[in-house]
């Protein structure tokens, strides 16, 4: 993204079906970009600096200027005897760009593609546009939403169907990762962004 | 204004005693005809309902007072936005609000100006219910404006600063609109010009994308899902290739044995020799790859071939050739040789730049277009034409998927109206001997110069301080780092014209390097 689209706060869940967390990827472009976790100094970045977190469960970034945050899936590797996954070398690398808060579209249509084991969405509302939140027309149910931190935003994780089409239209913008794995494979890509 | 002027449907603020504050105003005029009415802008109307003089000091007095505060920062609003919107009209640039400096919003109105009523001249927005908490609001576009897209804005009370929250942006063939969760007591809908109000968004009319060199397991699959809420048409255009690009892209030949990926080769001495004698390759040549078909430049630069892989014989063929050293160019550019008369192709074979078309159903969607492999863009360090453009009618997403096994990559396109000309890289490094950090980008405009300065960990091949170079439309630029350890996150890349850029590494372990 051009450093104009990065933001001051980002947030995400853990992909669904892996374990022990995920890898995300910090990159500031301004000096002395303090970074916080849910709340917690996590490291200062320079500018082009990086700080790689392992975190596992939701996570907001809150920031003191702009960065831009990649939530990449683990190598198989690293959660190989996982009970959540079907075989141990269920899953791969992938890496998606997390657009900031506030950026989000309304309008999300997406495909997963053929061939692999499980495709899933994770999903971030706004509380108050969690009950509006369809996909493929179908209400998510309340239990599905875990908070993330304080931000009043919630996130959800769906499985959904291989080689398909899917849609998740809300009342307010909304964030979507969709993404799957396979034998030593994985993908994922975001909804889009608001300028 | 005289009752027998004031129209009878435009939107009327009732001032009086009973509310707190200002409320919705009507669409018609009030009830009571008896009522005075004062035209406040165009269209706009102020119905007096005090009920006479209160008496000063009186909690009604106060809370008119403050009504009546209300209703003139309003009317400022109104006047200012209806000026506004005549400035448009008249294609005048429109000041930021407040950037005038007066404050008097819209004085050239004259208390005697009367308003219009809403008729098929008039942009409205007509709201014709509610069920089931959704809102149904129908656009009225004036009777000569066509396909205009218009974004919808919600506030839930008109006290100055209105707070304008965007919902939603019309279709060009949209007119009926449906707003869920309207369960607001009281809400005001408004439509304003696409983009007064929000920047653009990563759906879009058009792209300049391209495939990075993805590391890959084959068979790989390339592909382009564009996706939107309606039906929209739309092309596919692939650049083609320069003459020092490593691969060529053909399709659509009569001749369908034609179709497919060549690469770029100097024919080597023999082979032509082979050629002059017998008009054939044949297998006993090295210097080139059997069984695949490629697009051969002699070494002078004099000349191009097309040459087809006879898999019955086991022999490679010209097939076509064509002056010159750039493949793009019409179908009759192309020559057979025949008799040593050169002639046009007996079959006709479509050139660079190559199109296809795509859809997106009715009622929206996904469509998914296969990508030939060799669309991939493999050099690195050169300048390239490997990109393709992707127009749409109406604003698509456009995600790119290389499906292969074990080594799958995708990306979110971004429009033009989304590139920027100053980007810090995120990449990572491969930490896997076969993978590489890489980055590559696509220029949207002819002569845009392009600087990069690699990063202290990027370990860029023959550049380790920053470096420009320069792109024409549609041309695309790669390159990787040395050694999987290395890293090009945190490199810089300043253009003066926005670029598409495309940033990771080609294959990864992670979170390190001993995590398969």
């Amino acid at each position: 993204m051009p450093v104009d689209s990065w933001g001051r706060q980002a947030l995400a869940i853990s992909f669904a079906g892996r374990a022990g967390g995920d890898t995300y990827r910090v990159l500031a472009a301004a000096n002395n970009t303090i970074i916080f976790t849910n709340g917690v100094v996590a490291g200062t970045n320079q500018a082009g600096q990086f700080l790689d977190l392992i975190i596992d469960g939701p996570v907001e970034f809150r920031v003191s200027q702009p960065i831009q945050v990649a939530h990449f899936a683990n190598g198989s590797g690293f959660d190989a005897n996982s009970s959540l996954k079907s075989y141990p070398d269920e899953g791969d690398p992938c890496e998606i760009l997390l657009p900031p808060v506030g950026h989000y579209l309304m309008t999300n249509i997406m495909a997963t593609p053929e061939g692999y084991d499980t495709n899933y969405l994770n999903i971030i509302a706004a509380y108050s546009a969690v009950t509006n939140t369809l996909v493929d027309g179908m209400a998510i149910a309340a239990t599905n939403f875990m908070a993330i931190g304080n931000s009043g935003y919630y996130g959800a994780r769906l499985l959904v169907t291989n080689s398909g089409v899917h849609t998740v239209t809300s009342s307010q913008p909304v964030e979507v990762e969709i993404y799957g794995f396979g034998n030593f494979d994985a993908y994922g890509y975001f909804g889009g962004i608001v300028k | 204004m005289p009752p027998d002027q004031v129209p009878q449907f435009g939107t009327f603020w009732v001032g009086g005693a009973g509310a707190a504050g200002t409320a919705a105003p009507l669409p018609c005029q009030p009830i009571d005809p008896s009522l005075p009415i004062y035209a406040i802008a165009e269209g706009q109307f102020l119905v007096a309902d005090t009920g006479g003089e209160p008496a000063a000091g009186s909690p009604t007095a106060a809370a008119l007072t403050a009504q009546a505060n209300a209703l003139v920062n309003l009317i400022t609003q109104i006047q200012t936005a209806t000026a506004r919107q005549r400035m448009r009209a008249m294609g005048m640039d429109v000041p930021s609000p407040g950037g005038d400096g007066s404050g008097d919003g819209g004085g050239d109105y004259s208390p005697a100006y009367s308003g219009v009523t809403i008729n098929t001249n008039l942009l409205s927005l007509e709201m014709v219910a509610v069920t089931n908490q959704t809102a149904s609001l129908v656009i009225h576009p004036p009777w000569d404006v066509t396909n205009e897209v218009y974004d919808l804005l919600y506030c839930t009370n008109l006290l100055p600063p209105i707070a304008w929250q965007w919902l939603l942006r019309s279709y060009p063939d949209q007119t009926n609109l449906l707003v869920p969760n309207a369960t607001d007591a009281q809400g005001f809908y408004r439509l304003s010009s696409a983009n007064d109000l929000i920047a653009t968004d990563s759906r879009g009319t058009n792209f300049w994308l391209m495939f990075p060199n993805f590391f890959y397991n084959p068979p790989i699959g390339l592909s382009l899902y564009i996706s939107s809420p309606v039906a929209t048409t739309g092309t596919i255009t692939f650049s083609g290739i320069m003459s020092n690009s490593t691969v060529a892209f053909v399709t659509n030949c009569g001749d369908m044995a034609l179709n497919g990926t060549y690469t770029l080769t100097n024919v080597p001495a023999q082979a032509k020799l082979d050629w002059q004698q017998n008009l054939q390759f044949d297998a006993a040549d090295t210097g080139y790859v059997m069984g695949t078909n490629w697009l051969a430049a002699d070494t002078s630069g004099s000349y191009l071939g097309l040459i087809e892989y006879d898999s019955g014989t086991g022999d490679s063929l010209l097939a076509y050739y064509k002056f010159g050293s750039n493949p793009n160019g019409t179908t009759n550019d192309w020559m057979v040789d025949q008799d040593a008369e050169p002639q046009p192709p007996a079959t006709s074979c479509q050139q660079f730049p190559v199109s296809q078309s795509f859809t997106v159903p009715a009622g929206g969607g996904v469509t998914n277009i296969a990508i030939d492999s060799g669309l991939m863009t493999q050099a690195y360090d050169v300048v390239g034409s490997n990109s393709f453009q992707v127009t749409a009618s109406l604003p698509v997403s456009v995600y790119g998927m290389d499906n292969a096994p074990a080594t799958s990559a995708t990306f979110t396109g971004y429009p033009t109206t989304l590139l920027g000309t100053n980007y810090c890289l995120m990449a990572r490094a491969a930490g896997i001997y076969d993978g590489r950090s890489e980055f590559a980008m696509v220029a949207t405009t002819d002569n845009t110069t392009v600087t990069i300065t690699p990063s202290s960990t990027a370990n860029l091949p023959n550049h380790t301080n920053p470096y420009s170079t320069s792109l024409m439309q549609g041309q695309t630029y790669q390159i990787q780092s040395q050694s999987e350890t290395d890293d090009v996150t945190g490199t810089l890349i300043a253009s003066d014209k926005p670029v598409a850029v495309f940033a990771g590494a080609s294959l990864a372990f992670v979170p390190d390097s001993s995590t398969p």
